[in-house]
């Protein structure tokens, strides 16, 4: 297992002494619809780490179109464009990438990526009131 | 669960009610229980005391052998769920007389054990992923597998014993339903050892994955095979199984899935122990020393990518298991070696083996050469820096204006004389020699192949010929009479005409124009033509009254238009009204070709300058058709000869006027 990252806006380390669960938190990114909040994470890492890629769930809820209610991530390198090069550190560099851009055209809730693509206002509208409301 | 309880006791007493009031009024088992199956309200609250007990004892069983199901089990079992539903709608299509009570039963017990199976496998492979793995686990894991395995066993058995006794019926589905699910349970049994095995061990186990395709791979060929042998049977007794198209599609996009897991694997991993080169000590020095999976320290047994990053062997062949690029920059480790290998053998074939023996060594030398050689994509196979020096006698022989098999033999002579050979081993000669033996060979197909073509083309042009000749008598032919159409619209043409009169013999005469014939016409009526002239006499007798109504012929006419072209007649007539011709000029003995000929032949006696300005105005109407320009010029001759057979018929016309056309 790698060291947490130490960069403020991104931590993570290990939850008591079980070295496969983390847990982690992202801040949003700045000029984002998620600036100001804080994004608690839960990582879970497989036996077979780092062949296989860790568990990702977001704590904290968030109007995202590729976060679902659960706290499920879609994103490709946490699935199968995961390869044991990446790390903790880039996963949750990759996560605020994801805050900053969204990716509408494979979401994992339609409705908010519908919004996204059809009435950007609101949904920024939205996504600003969650943050203020649950990451604070 | 409240509400759950509070539903539970609801049914339970007014069961307890229902039946306690029938027994108070009949005193008798029998009687009570016969008028309990008799009302339907009370049949009604037995079902919905049914139902509840199911879902109880399902709830318990659940909380027994899996405790609280995790979100994404919920997800999967729902969305599993939908199918079942949906596949189970389709199958009372086919099997609706048999839609009773007994069949509800058994249909909603097949789901819950189905979702029973769904779970464990979940289950099982969360198991994976889960590193705390408690006793209490593999006792429901194992307890919960055994209790299904058992269930399906029975009734297998029973279904078996139905097929047997009564014939097939909807038990068959049951059957092959708790076949499938028996098969699923052998999976979860066997990943489940598997892990088992695994967490027992201190290290991961790294062949786990290969074994678990294996077995994926043996399951999947075995539900594979039970679900086309389903739909066989199925399809030969009753109707086509669509309630399983759905699943039979999954199963077998997975089963190839895991067959090409398996091999890209095997190749992976073969290619990290044959083709890819072991990482020097210099390479291993100026690379960052962490291998960047394990995070330790590189000092040996560290293989070099294609691409140039370094890992440890093990580490590799682990990632390979599962996926097959590089870790660091996601090459495609099988596509690359594949065309690394088309590189190195068409090196060989181009330059001989010492550019072989080069690659080689720049790849142990810290590698510059060969990486830059690996790197380049197949049609560049020549950045690999010295060529070999080209023998005086050839100097306009360049490697890339030439295919490989052209500039072979130079080569091979040149180079294979060289004392090149000698830095070889005897394994590579042994595989050079058998690569120019399956060059040669190949250019030897090639060069064969090449004469079939020709051979081939020549039959073809002299087929194109012969019908060339033939189409353009049949093109003169048509345009001759599409000519004379136009100057009178009520003439029978000759041989065009013959399907339409045989097909409609009271429409005519129509109002035909050459732009109405499709040119291919007179090839198809070509071979028609002589069955239809035996044909013509009888078929015709109508139209030829029709024709002859102006009644100014003679016997003798007549008896030769019955021999003859009965279709010039309307001209005939119209010449003879002129004097232009007479008896003896008629065309009766020439082939049909001629026939068009006569007939226009006919007023071309008396006045050769008209007969020429017909052909003229024939010959231009014939270059302006598009198609039949292109072939106007080797039709010419044929032309000419037509006009000879013609002129040789009896009109002077065309005879005096086809020497003409031949100079």
């Amino acid at each position: 297992m790698e060291p947490s990252t130490s960069a403020s806006v991104r931590r993570a380390s290990p939850v008591g002494d079980n070295l496969f669960e983390w847990a982690g938190s992202i801040m949003g990114p700045a000029d984002s619809v998620y600036e100001g909040g804080k994004f608690l994470l839960e990582m879970k890492f497989p036996p077979d780490y780092p062949f296989k890629p860790p568990q990702i769930l977001f704590k904290t809820r968030i109007y995202h179109c590729n976060i679902n209610s659960q706290g499920m991530v879609c994103l490709d390198i946490l699935q199968d464009q995961w390869t044991p090069a990446l790390n903790v550190g880039k996963v949750l560099l990759s996560l605020t990438c994801l805050l900053q851009s969204c990716n509408p055209n494979d979401p994992l809730v339609g409705s908010i990526a519908a919004q996204y693509l059809n009435d950007k206002e609101k949904h920024d509208h939205t996504a600003r009131l969650w943050t203020k409301r649950y990451a604070r | 669960m409240k509400p759950m309880v509070l539903v539970t006791l609801a049914t339970s007493a007014l069961t307890a009610l229902v039946v306690g009031n029938a027994y108070s009024q009949k005193r008798q088992f029998y009687t009570t229980l016969v008028y309990l199956l008799n009302s339907n309200r009370t049949l009604g609250v037995l079902y919905v005391q049914a139902a509840v007990m199911l879902w109880v004892t399902t709830t318990v069983v659940k909380n027994l052998f899996f405790g609280t199901l995790r979100a994404a089990e919920v997800e999967h079992l729902v969305e599993k769920s939908w199918y079942m539903v949906l596949e189970t709608f389709i199958l009372l299509a086919g099997f609706h007389e048999d839609m009773q009570v007994g069949f509800v039963t058994t249909i909603t017990f097949l789901f819950v054990i189905k979702a029973f199976h769904w779970l464990i496998e979940e289950r099982i492979n969360y198991m994976e992923r889960s590193p705390l793995i408690a006793w209490t686990f593999h006792l429901r894991a194992v307890s919960i597998l055994f209790l299904l395995a058992a269930i399906d066993l029975l009734y297998i058995r029973y279904s078996w014993a139905s097929l047997r006794t009564k014939g097939a019926s909807v038990q068959i589905v049951f059957g092959l339903e708790y076949t499938i699910m028996l098969l699923v349970g052998l999976n979860t049994f066997l990943h489940y050892v598997l892990h088992s095995i695994d967490l027992r061990s201190e290290d991961p186990w790294e062949n786990k994955t290969i074994y678990m395709r294996y077995v994926d791979i043996g399951v999947g060929f075995m539900k594979l095979c039970l679900y086309m042998s389903y739909m066989l049977f199925m399809m030969w007794i009753l109707f086509i199984p669509l309630h399983i198209a759905r699943r039979i599609f999954i199963t077998a996009k997975h089963f190839q899935k895991s067959v090409n897991d398996v091999l890209s694997s095997h190749q992976a991993i073969r290619n990290l122990n044959t083709l890819y080169p072991d990482a020097t000590e210099e390479e291993l020095r100026a690379a960052n020393t962490v291998c960047i999976i394990c995070r330790e320290d590189m000092l040996q047994r560290c293989k070099r990518l294609p691409c140039k990053h370094i890992f440890h062997t093990s580490c590799l062949r682990s990632w390979f298991q599962r996926q097959q690029n590089c870790p660091t920059c996601r090459m495609d480790v099988l596509s690359h070696s594949a065309s690394l290998r088309r590189n190195r053998r068409l090196q060989q074939q181009q330059h001989g083996p010492p550019q072989d023996n080069t690659a080689q060594g720049g790849a142990n030398n810290g590698g510059e050469g060969r990486s830059e050689g690996t790197m380049s994509p197949p049609a560049h196979p020549h950045t690999t820096p010295p060529p070999p020096p080209f023998p005086p006698g050839f100097p306009a022989f360049t490697p890339f204006s030439m295919p490989p098999f052209m500039m072979q033999p130079p080569f091979g002579g040149g180079m294979g004389g060289g004392g090149s050979l000698a830095g070889l081993t005897d394994d590579q000669l042994r595989s050079l020699e058998g690569l120019e033996r399956a060059n040669v060979e190949a250019r030897i197909a090639v060069l064969r192949n090449i004469q079939r073509l020709l051979d081939s083309a020549v039959t073809q042009m002299v087929q194109y010929s012969t019908v060339m000749t033939n189409m353009g008598n049949a093109v003169l032919v048509c345009h001759s009479v599409s000519s004379e159409l136009q100057q009178d619209q009520d003439f029978l043409g000759t041989p065009i005409l013959l399907p339409l009169l045989f097909l409609t013999p009271d429409l005519l005469p129509l109002p035909l124009h050459s732009s109405h014939l499709p040119l291919p016409l007179p090839l198809l009526i070509q071979p028609l033509r002589q069955p239809l002239r035996l044909l013509r006499g009888p078929l015709l007798k109508g139209q030829r009254e029709y024709s002859f109504t102006a009644g100014q012929l003679d016997p003798q006419k007549s008896r030769e238009r019955e021999e003859g072209e009965e279709e010039e007649e309307e001209e005939r007539e119209e010449g003879e009204r002129r004097g232009l011709f007479t008896v003896g000029e008629t065309n009766s003995s020439s082939a049909s070709i001629a026939g068009g000929e006569g007939g226009s032949g006919g007023p071309g006696e008396g006045s050769p300058a008209a007969v020429d300005e017909l052909r003229q105005r024939r010959l231009q109407r014939f270059h302006s058709l598009p198609a039949v320009s292109q072939v106007a010029a080797a039709t010419e001759d044929s032309m000419s000869s037509a006009s000879k057979t013609d002129g040789h018929g009896g009109t002077n016309g065309s005879s005096t006027q086809s020497p003409e056309k031949e100079q």
